[in-house]
């Protein structure tokens, strides 16, 4: 059979290699097609990331991920031999990073089964556990009882403890055996955890400054924990009355680490405990405190320092000699109350964060005695310090339909507050949307506050010695959060699907992107990890 | 772009001795993967459209009723899809609202293989063929398909082999001329490919994020010149 010319191909062939490659540089990004239209609850990426000396780590919700993203733009998946994590928090030397999470088992031993959508729904276990990761390696594990949901430091970053925290999300599952009185010891060089039953529902954990003790609260009992052994050396009991419940608000350690002072919720006593010679004193307040804050002078570390307590219903604060005594020395009267404090090295700055109308916010010098009154525009949301302590910024909530005339644009609008430590003075600004992060830095220029805001895809640089005279930096996208780095720059955030974190240098302004790290979330595999070895 | 490619191709086959067949034809390749129906198309297979020929090898149909041929397929793929991310996005419901992502699977899979036939009648010619394939795919991810500036444009290429087994028919009820017929295939089959890894461009390092899984069922039909 002979077949039929074909004319068109002659014409066609000197054209052929150029077409094709023609075709292989078409842009990838250009005639999307007609599409179908998917959705996903879960998010690519989680952008509430840890900074760590050896990057950031960001977790990838979608695909149960874990990567850590370098700022020249690279990343790499870290392996965690299956666990999906659900919360990273770094240790306090930035050296180590602990991811909670839970990983798939299947208790069918049906070879057949690989992977967890093949797995009876009854035979499905999902399995907490803590890792440990070091320079993006899962260097230990400690299993973890699946209501763990929060995690502190020792100070030297050798110990974690995990315990339930009410505050941070409610028990929604129970899995096996819960004890509510338990917390979990680890030391992150071996991650071998002990667990130890403190009391019910524990609350807050201090430890003394060498880290050689916790001091753990919870309902109705104090108990102190040796770091060394784990084990209970001490217990504090804060009612004598089993039928009376009482819950620790608020605790400091003096600067000796020999007394713990414990507010009390709801109550008006301030208990001492004695750790050195256990024993406890009760101090009776004019009201529940709102903050304790320890004040010790700078330049001498035998200075026992006094103990700061403030009061929601109270237009003053008071002082408590950290000495064996710890008597309550006369009130300072204020104008408006307050609840918060801030530690500056030779003064505190005390502020209201409670959302109500009130504007004051006060300085006291401890050598001096001194109270500073500063009054801002708007309720105070948010305060710190600068390094130096010479300036302190705050964010300045809205109350709409406050005032009138110029006055009712400001009330209606966020604010940011400048406040001067050298002359006294306060500056409130108008900023045009909700700061989602403040952060400030001192260097030889001076001191300036970095502000991002909702929605608005700038970065403000605010002067503080001239607060109108703001500088604006262009971002890739609208932020989401702003942090500091080990070496001293910072990490933004930002709206994005995909991935975008900027990395910002202070020093000359320079603002490197690292993006596209969520990529992995779009492909997920479901394959059961340590197959086999669940049972070992 | 599929035009280019099928006249590119078209080019290249029609001068070879032996063409029995030139068609176009709209077909399936069968996805089970979650990855596919969950990120790039809410369908269980990869819809294409591509080109066919063949060559016969021997006698031609007139002389015997037998015939066996190589068939040569491509078979071009554009699937995307608008995922919307959901309500835990992290940053607040405002953005979570609307934060969206654009995908996109661009393929060509190339094909060769025997195909043994059987003249039934005048018209009427069952058959079965087996192929092997190499397929090419990209696929691009773009936040924003109306900003070209925006950092999160992701474009990643994948190459894997595949195969595909498959029954058909072929009806040739039109006669053109002297020999030539029109002529419309239809043909089921089952097809397997070879995972097609994807690896990100990341910072100079690669990175495998991932693969897509094809097989399953295949469908193919199309309409053409048989000669």
């Amino acid at each position: 059979m002979t077949p039929i010319p074909f004319h068109a191909g002659d014409a066609m062939r000197p054209l052929t290699p150029s077409l094709l490659l023609l075709l292989t540089a078409c842009d990838p990004f250009a005639n999307w097609p007609d599409t179908d239209h998917l959705s996903t609850d879960r998010a690519l990426w989680d952008d509430d990331v840890v900074a760590a000396a050896d990057g950031m780590y960001v977790m990838l919700p979608r695909a149960g991920e874990l990567v850590r993203v370098q700022d020249d733009g690279s990343y790499e998946v870290v392996d965690l031999d299956g666990l999906q994590p659900s919360r990273i928090e770094p240790d306090p030397t930035g050296q180590r990073v602990v991811v909670f999470g839970t990983w798939p088992s299947c208790d069918d031993d049906d070879p057949k089964i690989r992977h967890v959508s093949e797995c009876p729904y009854d035979e499905l276990q999902w399995n907490p556990e803590l890792a440990i990761v070091e320079d993006g390696k899962r260097i230990g594990a400690a299993e973890m009882p699946s209501h763990m949901n929060d995690i502190v430091f020792s100070p030297d970053g050798r110990v974690a403890v995990a315990f339930h925290n009410e505050d941070k999300g409610a028990i929604t599952e129970t899995q096996g055996i819960v004890d509510l009185t338990q917390v979990i010891f680890i030391p992150l060089d071996t991650g071998e955890a002990t667990s130890v039953s403190i009391g019910f529902n524990p609350s807050d954990i201090l430890f003394t400054d060498d880290g050689s003790a916790a001091v753990v609260m919870s309902r109705s009992q104090v108990v102190v924990v040796d770091l060394d052994t784990f084990t209970k050396t001490t217990a504090y009991p804060l009612t004598l009355d089993p039928d009376q419940s009482v819950e620790p608000a608020d605790a400091v350690l003096t600067p000796d680490g020999d007394y713990a002072l414990v507010a009390i919720e709801g109550a008006s006593e301030l208990y001492v405990l004695d750790l050195a010679n256990p024993s406890i004193t009760i101090e009776t307040l004019e009201s529940p405190p709102a903050d304790l804050a320890v004040y010790q002078d700078p330049n001498d570390d035998s200075d026992p320092g006094v103990t700061l307590v403030v009061y929601s219903d109270r237009a003053s604060f008071d002082m408590l000699a950290n000495d064996n005594a710890f008597n309550l020395e006369d009130s300072i009267e204020l104008d408006d109350p307050v609840t918060r404090i801030l530690e500056g090295d030779d003064f505190a700055l005390l502020y209201n964060d409670s959302g109500r109308s009130l504007y004051d916010v006060y300085r006291y010098d401890f050598a001096a005695g001194d109270l500073v009154e500063y009054v801002v525009d708007n309720p105070v949301e948010s305060m710190q310090l600068s390094e130096s302590g010479e300036w302190a910024v705050g964010v300045l909530t809205p109350e709409p339909g406050a005032g009138t005339g110029i006055d009712s644009y400001q009330d209606a609008n966020w604010g940011l507050a400048v406040l001067d430590m050298s002359s006294d003075e306060a500056i409130s600004l108008v900023v045009e949307a909700e700061p989602v992060g403040v952060e400030l830095v001192e260097n030889e220029d001076g001191a300036f506050a970095l502000v991002l805001m909702d929605g608005v895809d700038q970065l403000y640089t605010v002067n503080l010695a001239q607060p109108g005279a703001a500088t604006a930096l262009d971002l890739p996208a609208p932020p989401t959060g702003i942090g500091t780095l080990p070496d001293g720059r910072f990490y933004i955030t930002h709206q994005s699907s995909l991935g975008l974190i900027s990395f910002l240098d202070p020093a000359t302004g320079d603002l490197t992107e690292a993006s596209g790290f969520a990529t992995p979330s779009l492909f997920t595999d479901d394959t059961l990890p340590r197959r086999g070895e669940e049972n070992q | 772009m599929t035009s280019i490619l099928g006249i590119a191709l078209l080019s290249a086959f029609a001068h070879a001795g032996g063409l029995s067949e030139i068609s176009v034809q709209m077909g399936r390749f069968g996805a089970p993967d979650d990855n596919w129906s969950s990120t790039f198309s809410d369908s269980s297979g990869v819809p294409g459209q591509g080109l066919r020929v063949a060559w016969r090898l021997g006698d031609g149909p007139d002389a015997n009723p037998r015939g066996l041929e190589i068939v040569a397929d491509w078979d071009h793929e554009v699937r995307g899809a608008q995922l919307d991310i959901g309500s835990d996005a992290g940053w607040g419901d405002d953005y979570a609202d609307t934060s969206v992502l654009y995908t996109k699977f661009v393929g060509n899979r190339f094909a060769l293989g025997p195909r043994l036939s059987y003249r039934v009648g005048d018209w009427f010619v069952p058959y079965a063929t087996a192929q092997l394939a190499a397929w090419q795919s990209r696929i691009a991810i773009d936040e924003d398909i109306e900003d070209d500036e925006n950092p999160n444009q992701v474009a990643i290429g994948s190459l894997t082999g595949a195969g595909v087994v498959a029954v058909g028919f072929d009806v040739r009820p039109i006669t053109i001329g002297e020999r030539a017929r029109v002529g419309s295939h239809l043909e089921l089959g089952y097809g397997y490919a070879l995972p097609m890894r994807y690896t990100a461009d990341n910072g100079g390092k690669g990175l495998d994020i991932g693969s897509l899984d094809f097989r399953g069922l295949t469908v193919n039909w199309g309409v053409g010149i048989r000669l």
